[in-house]
This record gives C-alpha cells, structure tokens and sequence, in this order.
C-alpha cells in the first residue's frame, strides 16, 4: 500500500527535468493514497482516504503523534495537501507553511504582506488551503491576491491582483489546479461585489478567462434582474469547485445575491446565484446551470463542496453530481448535462413544501424575512455550509455534518455605497438547546438517511470517510471523532479543548497511516498507538 | 456568511427620521426616532429583556444605569457589537443610526419609573430565605450556600420583582439560559439531568455542569461532581422546563412569596 521507496527517490531528485506533482498525477490521485493532492482529496471532491491501517477494530488505538500550532488568528480551516513527505496547510490570514510530515518540524513559511485593515465583511479571517501543481504552490490571500510559490523554499514566482479589496473582494478558498491552469473564486457579496471564476495560467500568472456569475444586460439570464441590480448583484464563488477530466467540465458552486435578505430591489431568480455552473476550463463558458435557490432571501450560498459519483440510476450509468446544499435539500444531478434527477430534504427545513419534477423549490408563502422578524429552519449559516461532506465509494454513502437551527429573519432597507456592507437585514438564530447537530450518512444516490449521529450542537467542521470504515468528524464544543461508517457508531473521540473549524484529511509514510484534524488553533495528527 | 458589525446607510424612511447619525448624540433624536427605534427593539431586543425592559433572559434594562453601558456612546457599541463572553450578541447588519435609535429608546426605558418595589417586607423575607424557606442551603447569597443554585445576590438587576416571584412558583419556567459561564450561549443552566449508567438501577440526578456531543458533568444536590462519557451510559434524560428546585406555590402564602421578593429585591447592587 505505501511507497516508501517511491517516496524517497523523488524527494531526492532536486531539479529533476519532470515536474514534482504533474497534473497526471493529481488525474490519478486516488492511485497514491498516501498522498493527499487536492483540497478535497481528488478532483471528485469525495474527500475518502483509501487507507485502511486506521479501521473500525483498531481506531481506539488512536493518538496524538504531533502538533502544529498556528501563529495568527483563532480560526484554521485549513486542509493541508501532503505530498513526498512534505505538508503544505495554511494560517490565517493567509500564510503558507511547508512542514515536515513526519514529525511536523517546520520547513519553510510564507506571508504576503497585506494592509492591517484588509477587508473582510461577511467572513471571518480564514483560509482554507492551497493548490500544487508541477513544482509550485498556489495560495489566494485576504487583500485578494493569488500567489504562486516555490514548493521547496516558498519563494514567490509570481503574485496576481484577483480583485479589489477596497470593494469587498477576498480569497480564503484553497485554489484548484488543473492542467496548465489554476481556479480561483472570490468573497464579497456581502459588500455588492458582482462574483466571477478566474481561470490564471499556472506557469506566468495571467489571466486565462473570467466568468462573471452575474450576467450583464444581452447576456444570457441577464432578464433574471431587476434594472441595475445586476451590477451589485453578488455570486460570490468562495469554494473550492470539482473538476471531471473526462467530461472536460469544471464544476463550481456559487453564493447568494446581494443585498442579503431584502430581494425587493433584484427581483426575477437572480442567476446565476445559489447555483451550481459546469464551466468550460479552457474557455469559462458556461455549459450547464442548475440554480438550487432562486431569489434567495435568506442568504443560501451554494457554495458547498459538489461530489462527482459514477453510478446506474434506472438501469443506467450515470455520471452525477451530488450536493447537501444550505437550503436543506439534497441534489442529484446529471454531471454531463445539468439534469436534475432527484432531491430530498435532509434536515428540518420550514420554508418549502419539496421540489417540484425540474428541482424549483415549491416555496411556502410568508417565510421571507421581515422588519418585525420571521421564524425559519434552516438558519442563515444553512443546514449545513462550506465544510466538506464525504462520499464513500465502499458504502455508497454520503457523509455530511448538520446543522439543525433556525433563525428569526430581518429585513432592513439598505442601498450601495462601494466597500461597505451591503446587508438588507440579518437573523438572530436559535442557540444553546435549541439547536443541534448531527453527522448523517445518506444514501448517495437518492439522500435516504440511513443512519444519524447526533452532535450537541450544530458544526462548523466536516467528515472524511475512510477504506478502514470510518467517517472522521470534529464537533463545537471540541470533540475530534470517529464514527463506523457503516452504522454510525461512535468508535473513538478525543477531546481537543477547543472547537474544530476544519475538515479531516488522511496520508501515510512508511507504511503508517495519519489523521489530521485541527481544533483551536492545533493542528492535531494522529495514528496508532502499541496495540496494547 | 457571518457579519462584522460595521457602518452603513439607512434608506430615509419615514419623514423625521435622521439621516446623518455620525456622532450623533442619544439625546437630540426625535420622536421619530425614538419609535423606529421602539419598534426595533420590540423586534430584536424584547425576547430576551422584555417588551418594558424589565428583564428576562437578558438583564433589566428600565433602569437609569446600565452595567455595562454608564455613557451613551457605550450603549450604541454595546447594541452594535454586544458584549463579548455574554449572552448579548451583536447586530451587525444595523446601521449605526438604527443602534443610536435602539439605544435612544434604551435610555427612554431607565427615565421612567418602574414600580419595581414590592410590598413586602424585606426583613420577614430574608427570615424566610433563611428559614422556612431554606432558599440560603442552595442559593448563596452574599456568599452563603452551597452554590447549587444560582447565586442571588444580584438577582434584582438582572430580574423583575414579577419574573422572581413567578421562578418561585414554577421555577422550571424560568430556567435561565447561560450568559457566562462554561456552557456555550443559549444552553439552559441548572438543567435537571438524570444519567443512567446500568438499566434499571437509579441514575444520578443533578445539574448540567457541562456538555459535549461525547461527555456530560452532573453535579449532584450534595455537591458531588459525575463525570460521564456517553457512551458509558444506559440513559441521559434532559428534564427541559423542569427545576430541582420545589415549587413555593403551596409552601408560602401570597404574603410571604411578597416579602421574599421584597428581600431579593433589598439585595439589588445599587450603581451610583
């Protein structure tokens, strides 16, 4: 299973003529399992370590082999990539650290040099991740920069402006790299900005393509906004998307529009936010769209992670795209084409009656928000959010973390003014025992529950499945887990002292298998212990 | 995605409504703003500190000082941004108008007078709360107590004469929700639990001390500390609504539940 051997020789090559980490290799990711290449694992996104040292009869075994504290900020949601025995995670706001894996020494550390007051409305000063392709790392920053740096030293080989931060603009999400280029999305619709992918030549830095998510006038979908609206109209694209060499379609999730909670100036669906875009990575044409929630009101982002799953539905192949989206409606679509097969709520939701045969949400009157106030499941945060579900090609099963709150809606007037929040209302959501978590397993191809773990409260940290039938998991109140991937029970837990804010990734070196899960501001890893 | 409470503009919306909040003073709002700032705060405030400001979850507010905000430009950032480690969260999609009209009406509440006096007597009261009422073996007032219960000494700033004398009635109503403390905010403190570790042997009955999705901490009446992983246990019940503590309806007469509420309210810290 492990490559030691392998693993040596290519960390002794210096200079080698071919490219460390090629882009053949991140297509066959899933063939070095004890590498973890990408954001969510392998362009699928399904976030599943084939490994199976660490399994349901041994997990208990499990302990702390080393530590990284990060130096700024209070939040990591970082997944690390580990490559060659090598670890690249980031810190907020936006610092890369090489460290050793094996023992967590560090190699080598890179911060860009931002404005004390770089903006950030809407988020908190986060970063999920990098990207690495041939010999480079690629890192988007707070101030809305993408930056490529040497994998060996983190020297910067160059450094783009993606927008601009003065008007709200910011990357926090772990860039994804494909052949010869690297995808990027932006933050800020919670400033009016108006949302794009970019596409930037991985070897110079220049722009390939843009793809606003907001159509302008003549532009297809652009009779979906009111007036001007379309100029401030949000779409943010703050998530790492999926990508299917085969289908050549790049698969990204896109944000709600602006301004939140007050659709009174926007009105008509608002393409393309809360929807899921198959883009065209050589030229950032649209291909297929499907939206999961028009005219949102309630600040719905679609920017959860889309799984890619190969499956017979009805006596035929498919090639799909899975989503547990903020709404709290789990999606089945045709990857190819944008069909919508199926959907199926997954946590309590109060403001629509299901989907009706094309997957519009068939929306229950009275559950806009209000200037006294409207009671809604899910909250403003979503059934679920950014942090990573799972999919288990052993179990069929689609891992995700839930969260059961709802919240009161507001609405206020709000207009545009350029850099400043662009908010027309907000919530104040349930709390305490009045809201709860969950991590549930559903049946990946028609969002059947089939088993439920309940969490005390509703979490900010995602799951990773595993060959040893597991589903790793953090909780708020800052319990890291193991659940049996099977039945959902719970096999292991480790009180880390503080919440966990990330989602689990797995690699190995020298035949030994590790679990990383970072809670406060420690990057935990962990394997096994003596068997007694 | 989740909000940093900065400055923006509100839309004019009603003719004598300000539009310029910049620095400007509680006191020279209009009238109009004073009732937008009314209605916000029936809205958004009143759940937690009650339609007149006479306490609930959150803590009276019809008073003429405010722990926590003695100045006005203090009470704006405390609407704006709340109190950090407490139960009062932040509003960050407000304008900064809209907190100056929320904390203009604030302040109009602690200008009138609230007859917040009852008629009891305090001194029969705290006989009470000392004696008959053996409130002092798990309400440590002035330091005295077990501590079971929550700490009364200041009860009066944080509660109405009415909410005090309806917890003693049916106390599992009025289970506060936490506001500082270990658990995080919104769960209920003093919650009754019972955790069973083998079926069909007594559990153990006590508060929530604290909780994760993996472990729960019970203290017992006589003080003891349990420390359970749930894995361990048969059964853990969470008795919502309810309160280990009896229920003075049918133990003290009207008169004497007035002279106790009377003495809690004695205890009141009194800010100059």
């Amino acid at each position: 299973m492990m490559r030691a051997t392998t693993v040596a020789l290519l960390t002794i090559l210096p200079g080698a003529a071919l490219a460390q980490v090629p882009y053949n290799r991140l297509v066959r990711a899933d063939s070095e399992p004890h590498h973890w290449l990408t954001y969510s694992g392998n362009y699928a996104s399904h976030r599943f370590s084939q490994l199976m040292e660490i399994n349901t009869t041994n997990v208990h075994r499990l302990r702390v082999e080393w530590a990284y504290q990060v130096s700024g900020g209070n939040l990591i949601e970082t997944t690390p990539i580990v490559v060659d025995g090598v670890m690249y995670l980031t810190e907020p706001p936006s610092t890369v650290t090489a460290l050793d894996a094996r023992t967590g020494q560090r190699i080598w550390r890179w911060s860009p040099d931002m404005p004390k007051d770089v903006k950030h409305i809407g988020f908190p000063i986060v970063n999920r991740g990098v990207a690495i392709l041939d010999e480079t790392i690629f890192v988007g920053t707070m101030h809305a920069h993408l930056v490529a740096l040497d994998m060996h030293t983190g020297a910067v080989k160059w450094d783009v402006t993606v927008g601009d931060n003065d008007l709200g603009f910011a990357l926090t999400l772990a860039p994804l790299a494909i052949d010869g280029k690297v995808i990027v999305g932006v933050s800020g619709a919670e400033v009016g900005i108006r949302g794009f992918v970019d596409a930037y030549d991985a070897e110079t830095g220049d722009l390939a393509w843009r793809r606003h998510t907001v159509p302008a006038p003549g532009e297809p979908g652009s009779d979906t906004w009111d007036g001007d609206s379309w100029r401030t109209g949000g779409g943010s694209t703050w998530l790492t998307g999926s990508f299917d060499p085969d289908l050549n379609l790049l698969y990204w999730m896109i944000g709600n529009p602006a301004p939140d909670w007050n659709g009174d100036e926007r009105a008509g669906d608002n393409l393309y936010t809360c929807s899921i875009l198959a883009l065209n990575p050589d030229t950032g044409e649209i291909v297929w769209y499907f939206q999961f929630t028009p005219h949102d009101t309630h600040d719905w982002d679609a920017n959860q992670i889309p799984i890619l799953v190969d499956a017979e539905i009805d006596g035929r192949e498919r090639k799909l795209v899975v989503t547990a989206n903020r709404n709290a409606f789990y999606y089945v679509l045709d990857r190819a084409t944008g069909e919508f097969i199926r959907g199926r709520v997954y946590s309590k939701q109060t403001w629509s009656d299901g989907l009706d045969a094309n997957g519009r949400p068939l929306v229950r009157p009275n559950t806009e928000p209000t200037f006294d106030g409207t009671l809604v499941w899910p909250s403003l945060q979503g059934a679920t959010n950014w942090f990573s579900p799972s999919y288990s090609p052993a179990t069929g099963l689609f891992y995700v973390a839930v969260r059961q709150m709802g919240s009161v809606y507001f609405k206020r007037e709000v207009e545009y003014e350029p850099g400043k929040p662009f908010l027309g209302g907000g919530e104040q959501a349930m709390s305490g025992d009045d809201a709860s978590g969950a991590v549930r397993a559903l049946n990946a191809l028609t969002g059947e529950r089939m088993w439920n773990f309940d969490l005390l409260s509703p979490p900010w940290a995602g799951v990773m499945a595993t060959a040893g039938g597991l589903v790793f998991g953090g909780s708020n109140e800052g319990n890291l887990f193991a659940l049996d991937a099977t039945s959902g029970e719970p096999l292991w837990d480790f009180y880390a002292g503080a919440a966990a804010r990330s989602n689990p990734m797995s690699f190995g070196i020298d035949g030994k298998q590790y679990v990383v899960m970072p809670a406060g501001r420690v990057v935990y890893v962990f394997g096994l212990g003596p068997a007694n | 995605m989740r909000y940093d409470p900065t400055r923006s503009l509100l839309a004019l919306l009603v003719l004598g409504i300000s539009i310029d909040a910049q620095a400007q003073e509680l006191s020279t709002l209009s009238a109009a703003d004073v009732a937008h700032g009314e209605r916000m705060y029936r809205a958004r405030c009143a759940r937690c500190h009650g339609l007149q400001g006479l306490g609930g979850e959150g803590p009276v507010l019809a008073r003429p000082y405010l722990r926590y905000a003695r100045d006005d430009e203090t009470l704006v950032s405390v609407v704006r941004r709340g109190i950090p480690g407490t139960g009062m969260p932040g509003a960050g999609w407000q304008s900064d108008l809209e907190a100056r009209q929320i904390a203009a009406y604030v302040r109009s509440l602690g200008r009138v007078s609230i007859a917040q006096s009852p008629s009891g007597d305090p001194a029969q009261g705290e006989s009470l709360y000392r004696g008959k009422g053996t409130c002092a073996a798990c309400h440590g007032a002035n330091g005295t107590g077990n501590q079971f219960g929550p700490d009364l000494t200041n009860v009066a700033a944080r509660r109405s004469a009415e909410f005090i004398r309806q917890a003693m009635v049916d106390p599992g109503a009025a289970l506060p929700q936490r506001l500082s403390g270990v658990l995080a905010f919104g769960f209920r403190e003093y919650l009754p639990v019972t955790a069973v570790e083998q079926p069909g042997r007594p559990g153990v009955v006590g508060h929530r001390i604290n909780e994760t999705s993996f472990a729960i901490l019970v203290r017992d009446q006589a003080g003891n500390l349990h420390s359970f992983q749930k894995t361990d246990l048969a059964a853990l019940t969470k008795q919502f609504g309810q309160s280990l503590m009896p229920s003075y309806r049918d133990l003290l007469s009207d008169a004497e539940l007035d002279d106790l509420v009377a003495y809690l309210i004695s205890l009141r810290e009194m800010i100059p």
